[in-house]
C-alpha cells in the first residue's frame, strides 16, 4: 500500500473521466477507465498504480467525488 | 464516505444536477477550497446567484445564499452588502445571467465599486435552456438559434470590466484550478469590486453542436487555446475561438462604496445630533 490513497465516491461520480485525463497528463498516470458503470452510464475510474499525491484529480473533479487521503503508516 | 469539503456543502443537495464534465463543478470545487484555505467562517459569507446552471450553486453551498430572479443577482448582492457591510458577498452566476439580462447591473456595480466578488462562469451559450446563442458566443459558433453559425461579435467581459473600473480583474479557464483558487482567495480578501471570469466547457450543448467531443477531449482543446499571460494589460485579454488569454489583469485600490456610504451616514447623523444641519426624515 502506498502513502496516498485515492478515494472515489461511487454515488457521486458521473463518469466524466476528467480525473483520468488529468492523472495521465499531470499526475502519475494511475487512474484508468474501468468496466464498471455509474448511475448515469458513464465509466467509473479505477486506481491501477501507486498514487504520487499531486491531488490534481481532487481539484479537477466537478462532482467532488474524489479525495486523496494520506495514510498514517 | 467523507470528502474534506463536505462541511461546506448543504446536506442532501449533492450530487448536483450539472452534466458529467461540466466546468461549474470545478468552479464550485475551487471556491470551496479557497474558503477552506482562508479559514473563513461559513456564516460570514453570502453566495448570491441568478438563473441558469450556475445559479444552482447558492443551494449547494452550506452558507447563506440567495437564488435571485433572472439577471438580478448583483442588485440583491449590493443590498446585502450595503445593509451588512461586515459580510463577504459573492456573486456566482453564468454569462447569460450576468451579462445578457443583468448586464446593466454589472455596469453600475462596477462603476460604484461595491465590495463584491463576482465569479462569472462563461460557457459561451445559454446551457440550461437548450444551448441558445448568447452575448458571449464566439463568431461562427453553432448553437440552437444559430444553426448556420453565429454572425454576431462576442462580448469580451474583461474589456468591459476594465472600462468600468473594477479593481480586480482575472480570467481563468477550468483547466487552471490552482490559479483559479488563488484568484478567488485574492478576490475574497480584496476590498472593492472584484471580477473573475472562468471559461468553462458546456459539454452537452455548446460542445455537442461545435464538435468539441467528450469532456476529456473538450478539456484538451481548452488547454490548447487557453494561454496564461502574467502582468499584461486588460486590453490584451483577447477571447477568440482559437486563443483565450488568461491571467490577472488588474489589481488596484480605489475607495469602496459601502465604506463611503456608512462614513457619510455617520458624519451626517453626528452633525444632525449637534444641530449643525437639518436632516429631512
Amino acid at each position: 500500500m502506498g502513502r496516498f490513497n485515492v478515494v472515489i465516491d461511487r454515488d457521486l461520480c458521473k463518469g466524466c473521466l476528467l480525473c483520468v485525463y488529468i492523472c495521465n497528463k499531470r499526475g502519475g498516470g494511475i487512474l484508468a477507465e474501468s468496466e464498471e458503470r455509474t448511475l448515469l452510464g458513464g465509466a467509473l475510474p479505477k486506481v491501477i498504480g501507486e498514487c504520487i499525491g499531486c491531488r490534481w484529480c481532487e481539484r479537477i473533479c466537478p462532482d467532488l467525488a474524489i479525495s486523496v487521503e494520506v495514510s498514517q503508516c | 464516505m467523507t470528502h474534506p469539503l463536505d462541511r461546506y456543502l448543504r446536506p442532501g443537495m449533492i450530487p448536483h444536477i450539472w452534466c458529467p464534465g461540466c466546468g461549474n463543478g470545478i468552479i464550485l470545487n475551487a471556491f470551496l477550497r479557497a474558503v477552506d484555505e482562508l479559514g473563513l467562517d461559513q456564516d460570514e459569507i453570502v453566495v448570491v446567484s441568478g438563473i441558469g446552471c450556475m445559479g444552482r450553486v447558492s443551494g449547494y453551498v452550506n452558507m447563506d445564499g440567495f437564488h435571485t430572479t433572472h439577471g438580478r443577482a448583483i442588485p440583491v448582492a449590493i443590498g446585502i452588502k450595503t445593509a451588512r457591510p461586515e459580510l463577504k458577498v459573492v456573486v456566482i452566476s453564468g454569462d447569460g445571467d450576468l451579462f445578457a439580462i443583468g448586464g446593466n447591473h454589472f455596469l453600475h456595480a462596477a462603476r460604484r465599486n461595491v465590495d463584491l466578488l463576482v465569479i462569472c462562469a462563461n460557457n459561451f451559450n445559454y446551457g440550461m435552456t437548450g444551448g441558445q446563442m448568447g452575448p458571449t458566443t464566439p463568431s461562427k459558433a453553432y448553437t440552437t438559434t444559430t444553426p448556420y453559425g453565429n454572425i454576431e461579435h462576442p462580448l469580451n467581459l474583461v474589456y468591459l470590466a476594465a472600462s468600468l473600473g473594477a479593481v480586480y480583474i482575472a480570467r481563468w479557464c477550468v483547466t487552471h484550478p490552482l490559479q483559479l483558487k488563488e484568484s478567488i482567495k485574492r478576490g475574497l480578501t480584496k476590498r472593492g469590486f472584484s471580477f473573475i471570469e472562468v471559461v468553462t466547457p458546456c459539454v452537452t450543448e455548446y460542445g455537442r453542436r461545435n464538435r468539441m467531443g467528450e469532456p476529456r477531449e473538450f478539456m484538451r482543446r481548452l488547454r490548447e487555446i487557453c494561454v496564461i499571460r502574467r502582468g499584461v494589460d486588460p486590453s490584451e485579454a483577447v477571447i477568440e475561438a482559437d486563443r483565450i488569454i488568461c491571467g490577472e489583469f488588474r489589481d488596484v485600490d480605489k475607495p469602496e462604496f459601502t465604506q463611503l456610504l456608512w462614513n457619510m451616514i455617520r458624519e451626517v447623523s453626528e452633525k444632525a445630533s449637534r444641530g449643525e444641519i437639518e436632516v429631512a426624515l
